[in-house]
């Protein structure tokens, strides 16, 4: 015996350290073996589903000769593929019996993905009591029902499932933007549903109306109620707002964009420059531009993006910008024009001459306002034959002369 | 006497260590199953389908830094550009790399060089170009002077444009699901939810074909595989014990997903430190149990990737002595918050137990190594005894790895049987093959902090064929 620790205890240590690593090794290996097996299920169903309804028929037979277990857990999985999910809800219907996963469903003490899997066979299989089980899972209290449920709701192509959606939008009991999720992946239309939420207390609720309804087309009613949201008390409200009016369009929306230009809040501000964008960057230069010179980064940024997707169109309005006696107007504009390749045009005709004194001044502000950095870059998309003379064109600048 | 006396009681110390350390270790175990159990559940009930084509995900910013990662760089970026995700810009950062690794980018990706005007909220080294892809709108190449990992995360950060930011290792290859299955906790609580990080795997070639589904192969090189179990032990076993009681001290370097508004209002990364990841993690609990506000940096079980582990054991070391070094560097800077009820659970348990777990760790493990073989010769300890309790502790030892690898399995499920007996059958010889190497280099890392070394040591690439 050591003077510190008895023989036995080590001993007794031992055996159990033993018996335990025996019993941890055993459950790892059951446990793959298990997953293996359910592996092989899904590989032969889903060999069956690739040959049509015959196949489909075949597909549910095989999973009625496959452990229960399986079932439940193939069914409670979401990452299952949903030709398989219908397949599973036939074959849990048969062996398990409506009663029993109504009964499953129900049952609120416990969640789990027994519960996810009876529901969604009850409502593949369109049991009569589906949609009041799916309503008493919504009232849950437990995250992970509520979110299989909500995605559950996401899939099924019956009305009922947008209106329980759209309840449980406006209820707040699980974060809105996973519930507009599953309203977005839904192929419910839901638009009527949707329209009512423009006119909510609840500025959580009337955030999400413009957003969901960004995807349908527009009717004048539903234009006119958005272009008053992009003027909500909520700015939140009114991003959504300039949101929607960009993505549906409509005649409004130029205008209303317009004045949101002068939203004290900075992110409104530049959904209203993405807006004037995705009706037309172009025709909206003279309101978009200054912006260049707005006190807010991301106001900035919005507006140098708007540019450039609008292309060459927009680079002689820029031109007054590079000597503009905001900092950030100047470099704005430079890299604008860098991007629409409209400075490697301007070089690439200064360059094969005749010289020109109004654009070399062009260039020269643009070298100033671009740097050093931007002018190097212009240099190397050149093709070589040019690169001498551009070379030649910046040490006129002031810029070269000062570097 | 005196020598008897002083056996006794180191022996004493060092076995009341090794309890503790078990005692600590088990109930971390209980806490990760629970948080693993609860995870897995959620995560079964996402309809990721939905949400990667969805227009309400959070866009993000993934900043790779780069430094000498010719080798993988290549494939890093590629499946960076290939994650499943609605909007995300990735801005790869090549600190002044010597090798070709801009060369790589810029003929791999058809980069052009932009002039880019961005904010300067944070200080970095000189930025000498900026690249864009012809090929991917959504890449972003800088090219600065070396500055260090801080350094090129804040340059990246400078560049960064969407409300999340992630930070990845350009050595790593990462899977399509990465950013999908780490944001879905901040989408459901963008306010509450800080951050998010999540496991890597571990290869010697992490650029070479990944086979999901029960039919990837272990390296079957002993050093990486052993380095794989580490990384299980680690992740599973301790770290979503850490994340269920909200003392998660360590946002992996590897995959770290921060709400960009946070890093801005802290300072962004600090270059102060041998390494970014752990010291930013202690200062946002600090900022949050400070502020009382409440918050929350979540660990996921799932594997996001694979990265580079080294394939020799003087790579190893000199790998594992930094970690030792960074983790000592970052828990005696914030010594303040031990025990100090002030901080909540991160500063009753997490830095206590880190302190326990990973600082003290090579104080007791030297010290046993010294005096376990004095013990048996003066007979404090006798030969049969001692020779039981080294089996016991291999025994409880490979308990723990059979426990990760269960719920690593469980989760993933992307290594085939016979590799998992495999990674079992190591964990009982961990004690004797691979901790002596980790000894050595936890001592080395403690004895390179108190001489004050603040170098990354970077380790050298392993060879490809």
């Amino acid at each position: 015996m050591s003077p510190i620790l008895r023989t036995e205890w080590i001993w007794w240590a031992c055996v159990a350290a033993a018996l335990a690593y025996l019993l941890t090794a055993a459950v790892v290996i059951v446990s793959r073996r298990g997953f293996e097996r359910r592996r092989r299920v899904l590989e032969r169903v889903e060999r069956h589903l690739a040959n049509g309804v015959a196949g489909r028929r075949a597909a549910v037979a095989a999973l009625g000769s496959a452990p229960l277990s399986h079932l439940w857990s193939l069914g409670g999985d979401a990452s299952v593929p949903r030709p398989i999910h219908h397949a599973v809800a036939d074959a849990l219907l048969r062996r398990v019996g409506a009663g029993r996963l109504s009964q499953t469903a129900a049952r609120q003490a416990r969640w789990g993905p027994r519960r996810i899997a009876a529901l969604r066979a009850l409502a593949l299989t369109g049991a009569p009591d589906i949609w009041r089980l799916l309503a008493l899972a919504l009232s849950d209290a437990n995250g992970v029902a509520l979110a299989a449920t909500i995605g559950l709701l996401g899939e099924l192509e019956d009305p009922r499932a947008g209106d329980l959606l759209v309840e449980a939008l406006k209820a707040g009991r699980y974060p809105r933007s996973r519930i507009a999720t599953a309203i977005e992946s839904s192929s419910v239309n839901t638009r009527h549903l949707l329209v009512p939420l423009l006119s909510a207390t609840d500025a959580g609720v009337r955030f999400w109306g413009p957003m969901l309804l960004a995807r349908y087309t527009t009717t004048p009613d539903v234009t006119g109620r958005l272009e008053v949201l992009a003027s909500d008390a909520d700015p939140m409200v009114r991003k959504a707002a300039l949101y929607a009016l960009a993505r549906m369009g409509g005649r409004g929306t130029g205008p209303v964009a317009v004045l949101a230009l002068q939203d004290p809040v900075p992110f409104v501000r530049a959904y209203a420059i993405r807006a004037l964008a995705a009706l037309s960057a172009v025709e909206h230069l003279s309101a978009i531009t200054p912006l260049l010179a707005d006190r807010d980064w991301w106001v900035r940024s919005a507006v140098k993006e708007a540019l450039v997707a609008a292309g060459p169109a927009v680079e002689s309005a820029l031109v007054p910008y590079l000597s503009h006696p905001d900092y950030f107007a100047r470099n704005g504009a430079a890299e604008v024009l860098q991007n629409t390749g409209g400075f490697e045009r301007l070089l690439m005709i200064e360059a094969r001459g005749p010289s020109n004194p109004r654009r070399l001044a062009v260039l020269e502000m643009l070298a100033s306002a671009g740097g050093l950095r931007m002018w190097d870059g212009v240099l190397l998309r050149l093709p070589p034959e040019a690169q001498t003379r551009a070379r030649e064109i910046l040490q006129t600048t002031h810029l070269f002369s000062g570097a | 006497m005196a020598l008897h006396t002083f056996v006794v009681v180191a022996v004493a110390a060092c076995l009341a260590y090794l309890l503790a350390v078990f005692a600590a270790f088990a109930v971390m175990l209980v806490g990760s199953a629970l948080e693993h159990a609860r995870l897995a559940s959620q995560a079964r009930s996402e309809d990721y389908e939905a949400l990667s084509d969805s227009h309400f995900t959070i866009p993000v910013s993934v900043i790779a830094p780069a430094y000498n990662e010719e080798v993988v760089i290549e494939a890093s970026v590629r499946s960076l550009l290939a994650l499943a995700y609605p909007e995300f810009e990735v801005i790869v950062v090549n600190d002044g790399s010597r090798d070709g690794t801009l060369e790589v980018l810029r003929k791999t990706f058809d980069l052009e060089q932009r002039e880019v005007f961005y904010r300067r909220r944070f200080d970095s080294r000189r930025i000498r170009g900026v690249y864009r892809s012809r090929l991917y709108p959504n890449l972003v190449v800088v090219d600065k002077e070396n500055g260090g990992k801080a350094d090129a995360l804040n340059a990246g950060l400078n560049l960064a444009r969407l409300r999340y930011i992630c930070t990845v290792d350009a050595d790593t290859v990462y899977y399509p699901q990465a950013l999908l299955s780490s944001l879905r906790l901040p989408m459901r609580d963008p306010a509450t939810i800080v951050g998010v990080t999540s496991q890597v795997t571990i290869s010697r070639r992490p650029e070479e074909g990944h086979a999901p589904g029960g039919t990837a192969r272990v390296d079957g090189h002993l050093l990486t595989d052993f380095q794989l179990l580490d990384y299980m032990r680690a992740f599973v076993n301790n770290r979503l014990g850490w994340s269920r009681w909200n003392f998660m001290l360590c946002s992996v370097g590897a995959f770290a997903v921060w709400r960009r508004d946070i890093v801005e209002q802290l300072g962004g990364f600090s270059g102060a430190f041998t390494c970014e990841d752990i010291e930013f993690t202690f200062r946002v609990h600090e900022h949050f149990r400070r502020a009382g506000l409440p918050y929350r940096i979540v660990a996921l079980p799932e594997s996001v990737g694979r990265t580079e582990g080294p394939d020799s054991i003087r790579s190893l070391v000199s790998q594992r002595a930094r970690w030792q070094r960074v983790i000592t560097e970052t828990v005696w800077h914030y010594r303040r918050m031990m025990f100090n009820p002030r901080y909540g659970s991160v500063g009753i348990v997490g830095v206590p137990y880190y302190m326990l777990v990973e600082v003290l760790a090579p104080v007791f493990e030297v010290l046993a190594v010294v005096v376990a073989p004095v013990a048996w010769w003066i007979g404090v300890l006798e030969g049969r005894d001692f020779v039981t309790m080294l089996i016991a502790m291999s025994l409880a030892n490979g308990v723990l790895t059979n426990l990760a690898v269960l719920a690593y399995a469980g989760g993933a499920r992307s290594y085939a049987l016979r590799d998992l007996l495999h990674l079992m059958g190591l964990g009982l010889t961990d004690l004797f093959l691979y901790r002596p190497v980790l000894i050595y280099a936890q001592a080395k890392g403690l004895v390179d902090f108190l001489r004050g070394d603040k170098e990354w040591h970077k380790f050298a690439r392993n060879r490809r064929g």
